[in-house]
């Protein structure tokens, strides 16, 4: 059961692209318009798993760090204590953070 | 003091941690206060996972959760249907109530083998804790809805487990959704994924003419116990049930 984190992988790998929903379930993105940290990662992820790398770079930059996380989740809860577990969560915030506002100036300063 | 089990500073007379919801009674040699503790040992979760440590094991938990329901699945789903009514008929005000009284009568199941409905009510003593605890994780849940949809099933995975630890450990709502979280952090993708396939279950039986949903409801409680006996344990005294 520990390998089910590659399940949404498979899923994704085995889903064709036209599926996937033209607009965004958001909440976030309905009420402020702008992305929230994690719009696009869907669509990036079944890029990816598609080997189109520039298409899924494209929808979310993070994607390949998601792609890591995911497949290597079963080995980090089976050998990593709390601590470590908590600071990659704290790291993988970081990047989402960080992100997120670079994609928010981006928008907003194209818009101006 | 602090708990001997994951060492977090608790004030004396403290029955159970906030932190990982062990019982401070059992103590037998409580750590002196001044002895410094540079960081918590890992927290220790008893159950048979298998060398899993905290890992979350979704498909023993709902096998678990059917069995326990399947022995009185007649009972089970009486009394989850009359929760839900009450919840309903009271707007919600009482859901949170009698969502831990369906928690009791399986417990009851889990610890006694026999279902006794009287239990459901048991939940109306902790209604102002099930409120606040509903609404709190409602807001949570919302919020994490937000963002994508996914982030709110995490939220929602992370107190899965508040209304055991209100009525089993008798902690209040918030010392709950902290003792819970403490739990689910140990495997939050573990959880999530248990977690949403609960959720798949109960579109199973709204797909299974709605008729359905009258057993995965039931089932699902059922599972959630199962887990929260695997990975905390039940108070050895089940207080709640007299």
């Amino acid at each position: 059961m520990r390998f089910l984190s590659w399940s949404p992988l498979v899923l994704l790998a085995f889903l064709p692209q036209s599926l996937l929903p033209f607009a965004s379930l958001c909440g976030f993105k309905w009420l402020t318009g702008l992305p929230c940290p994690f719009c696009g990662l869907t669509h990036g992820l079944l890029f990816w798993m598609h080997g189109e790398w520039a298409e899924a770079l494209h929808w979310h930059l993070l994607t390949p760090m998601v792609f890591i996380l995911l497949a290597g989740a079963p080995f980090v809860t089976q050998n990593q204590g709390i601590a470590q577990q908590k600071r990659l969560l704290q790291l993988a915030s970081g990047a989402f953070a960080c992100y997120s506002v670079w994609r928010w100036c981006a928008i907003v300063l194209n818009k101006g | 003091m602090f708990c001997q089990f994951c060492g977090t500073a608790v004030e004396d007379g403290t029955k159970f941690c906030p932190t990982c919801g062990r019982s401070q009674e059992t103590v037998e040699q409580p750590i002196a206060p001044q002895i410094p503790i540079p960081e918590p040992p890992p927290q220790y979760i008893p159950g048979n996972d298998g060398g899993g440590g905290g890992s979350a094991q979704t498909g023993k938990w709902i096998s678990d959760g059917w069995q326990i329901l399947s022995g009185e699945l007649l009972l089970l789903v009486l009394a989850s249907l009359l929760g839900a009514i009450v919840a309903n008929v009271t707007v919600g005000i009482l859901a949170g109530a009698f969502a831990i009284g369906i928690n009791i009568v399986i417990t009851r199941k889990i610890l006694q083998n026999r279902v006794d409905l009287g239990d459901l009510f048991k939940g109306l003593k902790y209604w102002l804790d099930g409120l606040l605890a509903t609404m709190v994780i409602a807001i949570f849940v919302f919020v994490g809805t937000l963002f994508c949809i996914i982030p709110g099933f995490v939220v929602a995975a992370m107190y899965m487990f508040t209304f055991h630890f209100i009525y089993d450990k008798r902690l209040g709502f918030w010392e709950a959704m902290q003792a819970s979280h403490n739990v689910v952090k140990q495997d939050y993708f573990g959880y999530t994924i248990f977690l949403v396939c609960v959720a798949l279950l109960n579109v199973a039986g709204v797909i299974a003419c709605f008729v359905g949903i009258l057993v995965t409801i039931p089932w699902g409680h059922a599972a959630v116990t199962a887990a929260y006996r695997d990975a905390v344990g039940f108070d050895p005294a089940g207080t709640y049930f007299s």
